[in-house]
């Protein structure tokens, strides 16, 4: 048999705040007939020194089993009288902090009814301490290593602010160079600061950190586990150039015979089979691409290893397999560009005048295929340049968001041709649905070339215009005029990341409407997500300028830094929800609604597990469960409905 | 008389498919004939209130009861068996829940008899006379009816039940089960429901093959349904299957036969309204998160007392529907 | 016999982080409401098992609110659609067993909403005392006299 319980009723005056309203002496007297009742006490404010002194002491002397207060807010007192209990020696969760000020005495006119709710919100409490357990803070091993998934610049700012003695980071990049898309960039808005500048010494600065393990060329293809206790399985690509023996001398370049489109300028340039990525990729050393190679076609060509003077290049070379532990994983798979030719009238193809904003940003990039000089197709120079805005964005045909950077990587791009007279009497014309520039020094770009006879054309949407070309030119049909173009540059949305889509099923991470991954929540906790230790950082989650990626990247890693620090143990939060697997019989349905994904699937018992880590304890599943099988800690059924009859 | 425990079987308001389950144990019940005396079983023999009066208190070993409370009658027969025996059986769903025939508390007895006796097409009633407690026949004999109650009840809500044998109707197994428990003196705690409390969902021949994660986007009706494969699991194809919120036991007969589960088997031993319970979780699992949206997937079930409380309405927490 | 103006018993469900602290402000600010609602805590609102609901309505509860966070801004994301999908289906559900959807109000209240808080009590226990009592226990007669 149970062993009686030895109650006691703390009931705070609050000053008059409480008794002003609530006659607490008529509740003391009605509480202390209650069964198992022992104490009933009043006092002027227990959270003062002497008040919590006098329930630490009545518990004492009473050997208090379990203890109702009626005081102020939970948000307030609570975790001072749990604290007051732990003193005394009793499990803080054998409480209840009854709100009889704010929810009571505040609110009600009448005494007399006040008093009544005071009295029944008591009982209810009274009903309801009968079931509390006692629970034990829990702690567990975690990993503090993390997993950084894309090189971009927001990955390497978080695997850089992360690297530490103690602490490892596996940063996973799936193409042979750092850097991302940043890396195609010439110069960067509002100040045309050489981008590659600021980057490549970040970058380098990756490749040298001890503590971080880069895997380049890499891709991540599953990750099981939990917060503090993931475990990544990764391929390293084969690369054919023995990085150790490699040092980027550029020699086996020359006499590789194949050149296909290279993808990198977005097919406007060419490359060979054996090639960088990046004019200055990070690390530089170069890839066999495998597709093009004549070698895995066949053909016994050994001409970039007859050039190699250091032995570095090694046809035999596998992919590679290997398995790493961490405690929380970073994802930076960064965007793509939306394809113009999904737009009919645009009638969008390679060969044409037409260009994408990144293979122009190429075009004009001292690294990019023309090493710079602003020219068409046939060589010539442009007498005239469109540029047209939100292309694929604000649309609901199309993608119904805004992209955040294309109207200023636009004008950043008129200011850097005019600036750099790449191409002398240009007549630039943006054709512009509003002018979304958010940081500082663009609204002076913007009326600088105002000034310098850049022409601003208004109208509805970008994306209801025609683009049609003929011979090396552009005719642009425009609500209420026709344009003709030497050169039409598209800014392109910024769209979600395809490549990453197995990925963030992997991890059971959900999309937005848009596909871009959820955040816990948009403002106040945007590069965490919904499964713990997971977090988004760039343009995964939204299309977001170098600055903001940055800035993400930063931020993870001082979450992360907070939250697994190397050595200790993770503290995990008690007040979670329990399934017993004797009542359990893996109907699933509390799996399909965890917010949390701390649900899984125990096929060898056929029963449903939570996860204690990645439990938070909502209790949705509590409710939601058909068979009573699962438990919410301090908000079990029995003790809601306890409590529920007390207030009825 | 021979000194073999002696029980007694009755039926209250049901439909006789519990008797049939008792004789469809074939074999099995000559068994049973041979270590029991059956001494009052008004279906299969001819016996008189009065046998059973006669006997000692706490003289019958067990008395097996199927169907729920709705007549005087009724509640005055299961009092005096329950005087006169050592142990109750809740037997079958109406004893247990109250039934399908507990659906009649969406009614009372004013609606009911209204219907039946005055307004069905095919009545030939021109006096509209319904049912009476108190008759006087050739104006010299009084006869004295049972009451017709407003509503139905489970038996436990009119005599102290001691164990509860589900089904509609049990099983044979559950059936056997039970009785090579009492006969050999294994019965659980007094209160227990012999069956299984895990749901049904735990020996479904299709739990190995339902997904992790299942999105209601409309219900849909069995017969609406003509892709369903043998082997998936109703809720996904979005037909309400109480599976999860019943207890398990009854060897699976209505999923075998390409059947949802209706839930006669009553809700786990934890869960107080097998009705809200499936409610909650099917509501838990309605798949768009717009406001607007999520009462049109509502919508496609047009009625929820009855997929949710074909066997369980008496014994849910309201219990009835309120006639104003 | 006097008559004594029928005041309803309304318990409200409240969510642990928005819906709790919005009742704290309507204290703060010392807003007036009636003391016939009276608030029963829970993490979330995706806690709140129709169950409790129905047991209200049974143990003599003349209204049931439950109050959330706002859609977006649950402390645990999706708690309070749970909520609001177990609150649709539940409405049907009740015109069935014939008791007034109205007796039932699901909203969602954030942590700095007293004043909407106080309003919403204020309005509830209006609409209930206009409904007049529930009485389930009256209803469900003679022999249902279970108790929790």
């Amino acid at each position: 048999m149970k062993e009686k319980e030895r109650l006691g009723f703390f009931l705070c005056e609050c000053s008059k705040n409480i008794s002003g309203t609530v006659d607490v002496h008529k509740i003391k007297d009605e509480l202390q007939e209650l069964p198992d009742v022992v104490t009933a006490q009043v006092t002027n404010l227990y959270c003062s020194a002497d008040g919590k002194a006098e329930i630490i002491e009545s518990i004492k002397k009473n050997n208090l089993t379990k203890v109702v207060i009626g005081g102020c807010s939970v948000k307030q007192h609570e975790h001072t009288f749990m604290k007051v209990l732990e003193e005394a020696g009793l499990n803080p969760y054998l409480m209840q902090l009854v709100n009889i000020r704010e929810h009571v005495a505040w609110v009600t006119e009448d005494k007399e009814k006040a008093t009544a709710k005071a009295m029944a919100l008591l009982k209810a409490a009274y009903n309801r301490v009968q079931f509390h357990g006692a629970f034990e803070k829990k702690e567990i091993d975690a990993n503090a290593d993390v997993l950084v998934v894309g090189g971009g610049l927001s990955g390497c700012e978080a695997a850089l602010n992360l690297a530490a003695d103690d602490r490892k980071v596996y940063l996973v990049e799936t193409q042979p160079s750092l850097g991302g898309q940043a890396t195609k960039y010439e110069s960067s808005f509002p100040d045309l600061d050489c981008c590659s500048c600021m980057i490549l010494p970040k970058l380098q600065e990756v490749v040298e950190n001890p503590n971080i393990e880069l895997l380049n060329y890499s891709d991540v293809e599953e990750v099981v586990g939990f917060f503090g206790n993931f475990v990544a399985t990764i391929n390293k690509k084969a690369k054919y150039v023995i990085p150790d023996k490699c040092i980027g001398c550029n020699e086996c370049l020359d006499p590789c015979p194949v050149e296909v489109p290279n993808e990198y300028d977005d097919f406007l340039g060419k490359r060979k089979a054996i090639h960088f990525q990046v004019t200055g990729a990070t690390p530089y050393i170069p890839v066999i691409d495998k597709e093009n190679c004549l070698r895995f076609k066949g053909e016994d060509c050994t001409k970039c290893r007859d050039a190699c003077m250091f032995e570095a290049i090694d046809y035999d070379d596998e992919d590679e397999k290997m398995e790493v532990s961490v405690g929380s994983v970073v994802l930076a798979t960064g965007f793509e560009t939306f394809d113009p030719s999904l737009i009919p009238d645009f009638k969008f193809s390679n060969g044409t005048e037409v260009y994408t904003a990144l293979q122009f940003e190429r075009l004009i990039s001292n690294t990019g295929p023309t090493s710079g000089k602003l020219v068409k197709r046939d060589g010539s120079q442009p007498k005239s340049l469109v540029m047209v805005h939100c292309v694929g964005s604000r649309d609901k045909r199309y993608k119904n968001y805004c992209s955040n950077i294309c109207c200023s990587v636009l004008l950043k791009m008129s200011s850097q041709i005019l600036e750099e007279k790449m191409a002398e009497g240009i007549q630039i014309t943006h054709v512009y649905r509003d002018m979304t520039i958010g940081s500082t020094g663009m609204e002076e770009m913007y009326e600088n070339l105002e000034e310098e006879g850049v022409k601003f054309i208004k109208v509805p949407n970008p994306n209801d215009i025609a683009l049609n070309s003929q011979n090396g030119q552009v005719q642009i049909t425009l609500p209420e005029k026709t344009l003709n173009a030497d050169m039409v540059v598209l800014a392109a949305a910024m769209v979600p990341n395809k490549k990453a889509d197995k990925l963030i099923e992997m991890l059971m991470l959900s999309k937005d409407e848009e596909g871009f991954v959820k955040p816990t929540h948009r403002k106040i906790d945007a590069v965490s997500t919904p499964v713990e230790g997971v977090y988004v950082v760039g343009s995964a989650s939204y299309p977001k300028d170098i600055t903001h990626s940055i800035i993400d990247g930063s931020a993870a890693s001082g979450k992360i830094a907070f939250e697994l620090k190397p050595g200790k143990k993770l503290e995990i939060e008690t007040l979670i929800s329990t399934i017993d697997e004797d009542k359990c019989s893996g109907c699933k349905t509390c799996i399909s609604i965890c917010p949390y994904k701390a649900i899984g699937y125990d096929t060898e018992k056929g029963v449903s597990v939570i996860n204690e880590i990645l439990c938070r304890g909502c209790g949705s599943c509590v409710a939601a469960c058909p068979s009573n099988a699962i438990t919410a800690r301090l908000f079990e059924d029995n003790t809601i409905l306890a409590e529920l009859g007390g207030l009825l | 008389m021979s000194d073999k425990p002696k029980i007694g079987i009755y039926w209250c308001s049901s439909c006789g498919g519990c008797e049939e389950a008792i004789v469809d144990l074939n074999e099995a019940i000559l068994d049973v004939v041979e270590a029991v005396d059956i001494v009052f079983w008004p279906v299969a023999m001819d016996f008189k209130y009065d046998d059973v009066r006669k006997l000692k208190d706490g003289e019958l070993l067990a008395s097996f009861i199927n169907g729920g409370i709705r007549l005087s009658e009724q509640e005055e027969i299961v009092k005096l068996l329950r005087k006169k025996s050592q142990l109750v059986f809740a037997f079958g769903s109406c004893a247990v829940m109250g039934g399908v025939p507990g659906l009649a508390n969406m009614n009372n007895r004013e609606s009911i008899f209204k219907r039946v006796y005055k307004e069905i097409e095919s009545n030939d009633n021109p006096e509209n006379i319904v049912p009476q407690t108190e008759f006087k026949l050739e104006d010299k004999y009084e006869l004295e009816l049972p009451e017709f109650y407003d509503s139905v009840y489970p038996l436990d809500q009119i005599i102290q039940v001691d164990y509860y044998i589900p089904g509609c109707a049990p099983a044979p197994d559950t059936i056997k089960d039970a009785f090579t428990a009492i006969l050999e003196g294994k019965l659980p705690e007094k209160g227990s429901v012999l069956s299984p409390t895990k749901s049904l969902c735990d020996t479904c021949p299709r739990k190995d093959t339902k997904p992790d994660k299942i999105e209601i986007e409309k219900f849909v009706e069995p017969h609406q349904y003509d892709k369903l494969d043998d082997d998936r699991c109703f809720l996904e194809a979005g037909i309400i299957c109480m599976g999860p919120a019943t207890r398990g036991g009854c060897g699976e007969r209505c999923i075998n036969a390409n059947m949802p589960c209706r839930g006669c088997y009553g809700p786990p031993d934890d869960v107080k309204d097998q009705g809200l319970g499936m409610l909650s979780a099917l509501a838990s699992i309605i798949k768009p998160n717009k406001e607007e949206e999520i009462p049109k997937v509502i919508e496609t079930l047009p009625d929820l007392i009855g997929p949710l409380y074909m066997y369980g309405l008496p014994s849910s927490i309201l219990f009835r529907k309120k006639i104003k | 016999m006097t008559e004594t103006k029928f005041e309803p018993n309304i318990v409200a469900f409240v969510c642990n982080w928005c819906s709790y602290g919005g009742a704290d402000i309507a204290g703060s600010m010392r807003l007036k409401y009636p003391a016939n609602v009276k608030l029963l805590r829970v993490m979330c609102s995706g806690r709140v098992d129709p169950e409790f609901i129905m047991e209200a309505f049974r143990r003599g509860a003349d209204g049931v609110m439950v109050l959330g966070c706002h859609p977006k801004d649950c402390h645990y994301i999706e708690g309070n659609y749970k909520a609001l999908k177990r609150f649709n289906m539940l409405r049907p559900l009740l015109d069935q067993f014939n008791i007034e959807q109205d007796r039932l109000y699901l909203d969602w209240v954030s942590a700095s909403e007293g004043e909407k808080f106080a309003r919403v009590a204020k309005e509830v226990n209006e609409r209930i005392t206009q409904l007049g009592p529930l009485n389930w226990k009256e209803v469900i007669g003679q022999h249902q006299s279970r108790e929790v």
